[in-house]
């Protein structure tokens, strides 16, 4: 046997292993998800049987159609896309040119500033939310979406900044600073050089913001008080009654709310994982 | 590596530079300040003076200076509470941060299919937190849950995971590994974005699989790593959703965390005084925290592109 | 009242002015156009139409067919007045959350979905109206119309600070097919604790995951304080200062509870139930449990595919009968600009025609409403147990909690010490109660700030 072959054969080997393992990691991390399918297609004595059933018999897929008519779901779905996709667009514009300052250009009191931005989010809203509502409600917004959705259009939250921050600063100065020698502006440099590199991060902060604002409710529950102005997350919870809640009918809701996720997260991945491979831009 | 930065050329330029630097600066920041002065500056300053009041949302507000901040620091429930989440944070952040970067570096394989397997893992954090957590208190059922079944399967014998005092904080911590996702992912990318050149480099050097993971994965992934550090402190010392729905705080006050404890002072005992006082504690001690891991990350994390020379 | 609400108003502007800080202008200058407002739920300040707000619980289509037709026919029947209900998809604690936040900030409704839970820390505070004096005033309504212990659940000191709409009565349910197949009698109006360890032991058989237990549910504080009331006992003494679970007569029954609990006997593990996910009433369906204390709700064992019943408390002959009601029901914020307006729709969702709604368009555990209660028992034949009367009967001896201070608090306190007390660890009751008894009395006399 050629060694070339040996190794071959080794590698077939690892493969396999690694897929043993990649099955294994699979299996186990998915179980809650598929209790959540399963129990989502049980009636509601199976759901408590004892032992558990794991195979749903018979097949209650009319559960979705309850959990539809129960919660009117297909309202909250527009509400909530409606929030995603402008909270979304203005965390990533605004967190961006802030962790752009953060990342890349000094002036007095950077670090004192950033973290404060990192403090906006130590301290617990529990407090806030007496004094935060009545900033909204002055501002006449309870009941619209606007405390959703224009916080972020005024720098996107610190999770956001912080990450944007962490990314532009892998990124060698040396663009900057041949672009400056070019007599490009800063805001030039940010747009034409840095987000341009910085494709994978903002395709892994589109998919976290959206995500984060898909299954949000303490905040909606707040500030929304017309069931007509509801979201998803917060239907979630018409299936909780005083005394009983409908675990089943829950789950397939809950099931239906992730699908469009997953199918996101699974298409969006190829963004976030082509990484920028900059050893040719910096010569080394 | 750094060293050669800052070119000559500059040096004459640099009054002018900085000072444009400077304004950019502010106005790149803009956004974030306006918004910061409008939303959450006032909230914040608000609840700072109501913890030095005694303040029951419907009555009057009564100045009162540093008393709760005293009773605070005679409550052994508040002691308590810190010691729970501190269990939760200290124990907790560094095991799920590790599993994170081995899920990291696993579902950055080079195999056929891998984005299914990376699909699969990041899929647990996606479920609305309330039904992640009632399949949890289904799975940590003593007698006919999941957890126990595995350990029967094992030839161990089973636990009472969220009804023995002991158990019912690791087990917290255990769940929350199905949560490594949103981590596994920025790691990811990180790995993603350090240059293959560099590998190969290493390679012909004669360095090893571990080797090259030392001197260069590890290195190049500290901003990521340093992030997750940061955001895990910030969001474990500020776990509450989990005890809110499966343990109430029990069995015997083990996962009585401090937000828990908190939310009941405010909301339902409602001494909305006492929790501002026990919101700002929290908030000194996560500050302190932060402020001493971008200390410590001088020496620790590297950046492509860093200023600070 | 007028005190209260002058005060409310400066603290509220307090926060307004510390809250906006220094930027709204500029930013009125940059606010985009709401998606889908209509700024409604802000609410007219207009004098003759009258706009009352009503915070009230629900998120499924269910909870809003058990309101939006009633507001539809009271404004039908008031023309001046439109109610604008807001909606929380929550329990009693999230009710009250909101309800809170909504006062601070100077927008409390005038009316609102209120539960027993959370009753006593707000009458404490004072924030419902006292709507005794508009009963007074009313013929067409009377304290009497409603079941006694349900109407007495919403007083607190002499006030009337709202009307049950759900009410519940702690019964025992049985699986009678249980009894049968092991010989034991049923029980019977007259029954004794000795008859129902008698029963309870001889069902408890079994092994591991198949085993069956006599008996559930005791270690709940709800129904321990139950079986000490019976005895003479109490959580507080009779002026509410004292904490009297770790004495006698309260302390024996709590030992003879954790009795019950030991290895081989005829309790559940609590740690069965503690561990949630499946409830006593799951338990009780799947045939495992042969009886327990519950209120009176069925819709949790209602998928039971044998025979079942409810019966009264056992009772020893120097007993005294009792039992534990709790509600929910609507109460009138005090610092409601309306009083008139909001007391017509409280005294309209406390009227026949409310109830009979309720039980026909959604279903109503037992409705306070003593005339709609009784014609239930008929109506409902069919998915109430055969014995239902007793449910309405333990209205007439049972009795609300003994709310005093910060009775949340109580709970938090009493119930873990006895899942202690019942649990893994076994803890000893006296030396358990004695140590919570000092905190539980600072939470009794607590006095709100002033």
């Amino acid at each position: 046997m050629p060694a070339m072959s040996t190794r071959a054969v080794l590698e077939l080997v690892w493969a396999g292993i690694w897929y043993i393992v990649l099955c294994f990691l699979a299996v186990v991390l998915a179980l809650p998800l598929f209790w959540l399918v399963t129990t989502s297609l049980k009636t509601g004595g199976q759901t408590f049987l004892m032992p558990p059933k794991w195979i749903p018999d018979p097949f209650v897929w009319s559960n979705y159609s309850d959990a539809f008519r129960a919660v009117a779901f297909h309202e909250y779905f527009w509400n909530t896309i409606r929030i995603v996709f402008f909270a979304t667009t203005g965390a990533l514009l605004t967190a961006s040119l802030a962790a752009f300052a953060f990342a890349r250009l000094r002036f007095p009191l950077r670090g004192p500033l950033f973290i404060m931005v990192l403090s906006t989010i130590m301290l617990p809203s529990i407090v806030t939310l007496i004094p935060t509502f009545i900033v909204f409600r002055t501002l006449g917004w309870i009941d619209t979406f606007l405390p959703l959705i224009v916080p972020l259009w005024f720098g996107g939250g610190a999770f956001n900044i912080f990450l944007f921050r962490q990314f532009f600063m892998t990124i060698p100065l040396e663009l900057d600073e041949a672009a400056r020698i070019d007599g490009a502006s800063n805001f030039r440099i940010y747009w034409g050089i840095i987000l341009p590199l910085s494709k994978p991060v903002i395709a892994t902060i589109a998919v976290f913001a959206f995500i984060h604002n898909w299954n949000d409710f303490f905040e909606p529950l707040i500030y929304l008080q017309s069931p007509e102005n509801w979201t998803m997350a917060i239907g979630l919870r018409g299936f909780r009654d005083l005394y009983s809640t409908q675990w089943n009918l829950m789950m397939a809701a809950s099931t239906a709310m992730i699908m469009p996720l997953l199918v996101l997260f699974f298409f969006a991945q190829r963004y976030f994982v082509s990484g920028i491979q900059m050893s040719g831009l910096t010569g080394r | 590596m750094a060293s050669e930065r800052v070119p000559g050329t500059r040096r004459r330029k640099k009054r002018n530079l900085l000072w444009s630097e400077a304004r950019d600066g502010y106005l790149f920041i803009l956004p974030w300040a306006l918004g910061f002065i409008i939303f959450t500056a006032g909230p914040m300053l608000a609840s700072l003076y109501i913890s030095f009041t005694r303040w029951e949302i419907v009555t009057p507000s009564v100045w009162v200076g540093a008393a709760q901040y005293v009773k605070l620091y005679n409550d052994d429930r508040f002691w308590l509470s810190l010691y729970n989440t501190s269990y939760y944070v200290f124990i907790g952040v560094p095991l799920h941060l590790l599993m994170a970067l081995l899920a990291a570096l696993v579902v950055n394989l080079n195999l056929r299919g891998i984005h299914l397997f990376r699909t699969a893992y990041y899929v647990p954090s996606l479920t609305p937190v309330v039904a992640n957590s009632i399949l949890w208190v289904w799975i940590f059922h003593p007698t006919w849950g999941l957890a126990n079944a595995f350990l029967s399967w094992l030839g161990l014998e089973g636990l009472y995971w969220l009804q023995d005092p002991k158990l019912a904080k690791p087990a917290l911590i255990v769940m929350s590994f199905w949560s490594i996702g949103g981590q596994m992912v920025i790691l990811l990318a990180g790995l993603k974005g350090i240059p293959t050149a560099l590998y190969e480099a290493a390679s012909i050097d004669g360095a090893n699989w571990w080797g090259r993971f030392w001197r260069i994965t590890l290195p190049l992934l500290t901003p990521a790593l340093f992030f997750n550090l940061i955001i895990a402190i910030i969001g474990a010392f500020q776990v509450f959703t989990q005890a809110f729905i499966m343990t109430d705080g029990g069995p015997n006050y083990s996962t009585l965390f401090y937000l828990l404890y908190l939310f009941r002072n405010a909301f339902e005992n409602f001494r909305m005084g006492y929790a501002s006082a026990m919101a700002w504690a929290l908030f000194v001690i996560i500050l302190v925290f932060t402020m001493v891991q971008f200390k410590l990350s001088d020496r620790w994390v590297f950046y492509e592109g860093d200023l600070r020379q | 009242m007028e005190g209260r609400t002058r005060v409310n108003g400066s603290r509220r502007d307090f926060l307004r002015l510390s809250a906006i800080g220094v930027g709204a202008g500029a930013l009125a200058a940059c606010m985009p156009v709401a998606p889908g407002a209509d700024g409604g739920a802000a609410g007219g300040a207009s004098a003759e139409p009258t706009a009352i707000s009503f915070l009230t619980q629900g998120g499924g289509e269910v909870s809003f067919l058990r309101y939006e037709p009633l507001i539809e026919e009271f404004q039908a029947a008031n023309p001046t007045i439109t109610i604008d209900p807001i909606w929380e998809p929550g329990g009693a604690i999230e009710i009250q959350t909101k309800l809170l936040t909504l006062i601070a900030a100077g927008d409390g409704p005038d009316s609102y979905w209120a539960h027993s839970y959370t009753n006593s820390g707000q009458a404490v505070r004072n924030i419902q109206l006292d709507v005794n004096p508009f009963i007074d005033a009313d013929d067409d309504i009377s304290g009497d119309d409603f079941l006694l212990a349900a109407y007495k659940d919403f007083q607190y000191e002499g006030r009337q600070i709202g009307f049950p709409r759900e009410t519940t009565s702690t019964i025992i349910i049985y699986n009678a097919e249980l009894f049968d197949a092991v010989g034991a009698a049923r029980p019977t109006s007259g029954w004794t604790w000795t008859d129902f360890y008698e029963a309870a032991a001889a069902i408890t058989q079994g092994e591991g995951a198949e085993r069956v237990f006599g008996t559930a549910d005791w270690h709940r504080n709800r129904n321990t304080w139950v079986k000490m009331w019976q005895k003479g006992g109490d959580v507080l003494s009779e002026d509410r200062t004292k904490f009297t679970m770790n004495q006698d007569p309260g302390l024996s029954q709590v030992v003879e509870i954790q009795d019950w609990h030991q290895d081989g006997g005829i309790h559940l593990p609590a740690t069965v139930t503690e561990a949630g996910g499946f409830s006593t009433g799951d338990l009780f369906t799947t045939g495992r449990i042969g009886m327990f204390p519950q209120f009176s709700v069925f819709s949790n064992v209602m998928s039971s595919e044998f025979e079942w019943d409810i019966a009264h408390f056992p009772v020893d002959p120097d007993d005294i009968q009792t039992t534990r009601v709790a509600s929910a029901g609507h109460s009138l914020y005090g610092g409601t600009s309306n009083p008139d307006a909001a007391w017509q729709w409280m005294k309209f969702l406390g009227g026949e025609n409310a109830f009979r709604h309720w039980v026909e368009a959604t279903g109503l555990n037992v409705p306070s409403l003593r005339v709609v209660a009784e014609s239930l028992l008929e109506t409902m034949a069919d998915v109430l147990p055969p014995n239902a009367q007793i449910m309405l009967d333990a209205f007439e001896y049972g009795r609300p909690e003994p709310v005093a201070g910060d009775w949340i608090g109580v709970h938090r306190e009493v119930q873990p010490a006895l899942n202690s007390i019942y649990g893994l660890e076994k803890a000893d009751p006296k030396a358990m109660l004695d140590s919570i008894a000092g905190r539980v009395e600072e939470l009794a006399v607590y006095v709100p700030g002033v």
